[in-house]
C-alpha cells in the first residue's frame, strides 16, 4: 500500500493536532501523536510533593527577599533614632552629673568650689601646723576617692544609677575640686620666678613704708604660699631671697649661676595649659612633689605618699602650674 | 493544547501561587506539565528520566521568581530546561562510559518493527514517545517530541535547539514522513 506524500503543510497540521482526524493515509501516525498528547496517567505524577517542597524552599527567600527593600530603610530610621537618643540622653545625664558634681566650667556650673577660696583658708592660718593638718584632713581622703575613681563616692546615685555605667569624667572633676584645696603657689625655679621676685621685693617695700598697717595683713602677705616658697628656695639654694631673685629675668628664662640661660619647656606650659581638670590634679601633685624636692613642704610631702608614681613622673613639675 | 488543570486565563494566578508555594498551584503545574516532561526525557534516556526530571522541577523552583510570560512561554522555558538538564546528563554519562541498567527497563522500550492494532491499542504516553525515538533520528525525534509534547511552534523550538526555523520545519517534515511511513494506515488507537 502506498501512502501518499505528505505535503509540509499537512505535517504541521498534524503535529499540531488541527484538522488531522480525517487523514485516514496516516491513521497510525495520528495515534502515536495522540497518545503522546494523552493525559498522565498515575504512573507519570510521582515526585509531586517532592516538587512542592521545591517549591516551597524556594519561595521562602523570596518572601523575605520580596519584603527586605520596604523593611530596610525602616529598620535603619529606627536605629537611627534609638541611637540618636541614646547618644542624647547619655550625653544630659552625663552633663547633669558633672554639672551636679561642679565638674563643668562656666557658665554650666554656677557654684564651683574655687580653689584660691580654700587657699585663702589654708594661708590664713598663722600655725604652720594647723595649715597641714587641714591638707592633711584634705588629703587623707584622696587615697579612698582618687585612685579607685568609684563613681558612687561623688556623683549623684540617681545619675549613676540612670545611666547604668556612669562615666569617670566627673568623678575625677570632683576630685579634682577636692584636691584644689591644698594651696601650692607658683614654681619659683620656672618662668614665675621673676614675677615672684617682684612681687616679694613691692611687698617688703610696702612693708618698710607702712609700718603702721595692720599686722595681720602683712604678716598674711609674708605667709603666703607663693612667697613661703620663695623664701624657701632661697634657703634651700643656701641665699637670701634677693640674692636668689638676682639672677631672676622676666620672659620665661631664668640665669643660672654660671651665666647660661635655662630656657623654659614651653610645651609642658602648653600642656599644662590645655590640661583639664583631671590633669590639674596631677599638676597638684607634682608641683607639691616639687616643693618638697625643694625641701619645703614635708608635711606636705608625707601626706601625697599616696601619689608616689605622679611623683616619680614629676621630672619637670615646673610647668605644671597651679591655677 | 490547552492545560487540562486550569485555563490559560488563570495561568497568571497559577503562577503567581507556585511563586508564593502554594500547593494549588504547583500541583496544577506539576500534573500538567510533568507527563510530558516524562515522556521527553524517556524518549531520550529512559533511565534517568526519573532524575532528570526532578532536577528540572528544582530548576523551575528556583527561577520561578524570575520568570516573565504566558503559559506558552513557560512551557517553552521548562522544556528547554529539561534539554538542558538531558544535554549535562549525556555528558557526565559519556565521561562514565558505563552506566548499569537493570534489563527489566528495556521491557517498556518500543519496538519499531511492532505496529499492528493490538500493540497500538495499548499505547502509552510514555510508549509513544519511545516507539518515535526508535523509529527517528535523535534530531528528528527531539523536533517532533518538542513540538507535540511541549506544544511549542517552530520558533520556540529553533530557539531551544539553537537552529534556524527552516531547519525544524524541515527536520520535522521528514520526521513525519518517516513515521507515517512506518506505521502505516487506518490504525485507530484506543486509550
Amino acid at each position: 500500500m502506498t501512502i501518499p506524500p505528505l505535503s509540509p503543510e499537512e505535517a504541521e497540521r498534524l503535529i499540531s493536532a488541527i484538522g488531522a482526524e480525517h487523514t485516514e493515509h496516516v491513521a497510525g501516525l495520528n495515534a502515536v501523536l495522540a497518545a503522546l498528547r494523552s493525559p498522565g496517567d498515575g504512573s507519570e505524577l510521582g515526585g509531586a510533593e517532592a516538587a512542592l517542597s521545591a517549591f516551597t524552599t524556594a519561595a521562602a527567600p523570596s518572601i523575605v527577599r520580596a519584603s527586605s527593600p520596604l523593611t530596610r530603610p525602616s529598620i535603619h530610621k529606627l536605629l537611627t533614632a534609638r541611637t540618636l537618643a541614646t547618644i542624647g540622653v547619655l550625653t544630659l545625664v552625663s552633663a547633669g552629673a558633672a554639672a551636679a558634681a561642679g565638674g563643668l566650667p562656666m557658665p554650666f556650673a554656677p557654684s564651683r568650689p574655687s580653689a584660691s577660696a580654700t587657699t585663702e583658708v589654708i594661708e590664713s592660718t598663722d600655725d604652720e601646723t594647723e595649715a597641714t593638718e587641714v591638707t592633711e584632713t584634705t588629703v587623707t581622703e584622696l587615697p579612698t576617692t582618687a585612685p579607685t575613681q568609684e563613681p558612687t563616692t561623688s556623683v549623684e546615685p540617681s545619675s549613676t544609677q540612670d545611666v547604668g555605667a556612669a562615666p569617670a569624667e566627673p568623678v575625677i572633676a570632683d576630685v579634682s575640686v577636692t584636691e584644689s584645696t591644698e594651696g601650692i603657689g607658683p614654681d619659683v625655679n620656672g618662668p614665675a620666678k621673676f614675677g615672684l621676685c617682684t612681687a616679694f621685693a613691692a611687698q617688703s617695700k610696702h612693708d618698710a613704708n607702712d609700718t603702721a598697717d595692720d599686722d595681720a595683713t602683712a604678716a598674711a602677705s609674708d605667709d603666703a604660699v607663693p612667697f613661703q616658697s620663695l623664701s624657701d628656695a632661697a634657703a634651700a639654694a643656701g641665699q637670701t631671697v634677693e640674692e636668689f631673685c638676682a639672677d631672676a629675668v622676666p620672659g620665661g628664662s631664668v640665669q643660672t649661676p654660671d651665666g647660661s640661660k635655662h630656657s623654659d619647656d614651653s610645651e609642658g606650659s602648653d600642656d599644662s595649659d590645655k590640661s583639664t581638670s583631671a590633669g590639674d590634679d596631677h599638676g597638684d601633685s607634682d608641683a607639691s612633689d616639687s616643693a618638697s624636692e625643694a625641701g619645703h613642704g614635708g608635711d606636705r610631702e608625707k601626706s601625697n605618699h599616696g601619689h608616689t608614681d605622679a611623683s616619680e613622673k614629676a621630672a619637670h613639675p615646673a610647668s605644671q602650674r597651679h591655677s | 493544547m490547552s492545560p487540562a488543570q486550569f485555563e490559560p486565563s488563570q495561568f497568571g494566578a497559577v503562577i503567581a501561587g507556585a511563586r508564593d508555594g502554594d500547593a494549588r498551584a504547583v500541583k496544577a503545574l506539576f500534573r500538567e506539565l510533568q507527563p510530558r516532561l516524562l515522556r521527553f526525557l524517556s524518549a531520550q534516556d529512559s533511565t534517568a528520566a526519573d532524575d532528570l526530571a526532578a532536577d528540572v522541577w528544582v530548576a523551575v523552583a528556583a527561577g520561578i521568581g524570575r520568570f516573565d510570560g504566558e503559559w506558552p512561554e513557560f512551557r517553552a522555558w521548562v522544556f528547554a530546561i529539561a534539554r538542558n538538564r538531558l544535554a549535562d546528563h549525556r555528558r557526565t554519562a559519556v565521561r562514565r562510559r558505563t552506566d548499569v541498567v537493570d534489563v527489566s527497563t528495556f521491557d517498556d522500550v518500543a519496538n519499531g518493527d511492532q505496529t499492528d492494532n493490538e500493540a497500538l491499542e495499548k499505547i502509552s504516553g510514555l510508549r509513544a514517545a519511545a516507539l518515535i525515538t526508535s523509529m527517528l533520528t535523535v534530531e528528528q525525534s527531539e523536533v517532533l517530541l518538542l513540538r507535540v509534547l511541549g506544544d511549542l511552534d517552530v520558533d520556540q523550538v529553533a530557539s531551544i535547539v539553537r537552529r534556524s526555523p527552516n531547519w525544524v520545519r524541515v527536520t520535522q517534515h521528514r520526521a513525519v514522513k518517516t513515521l507515517a511511513k512506518r506505521l502505516g494506515p487506518k490504525i485507530v488507537v484506543m486509550h
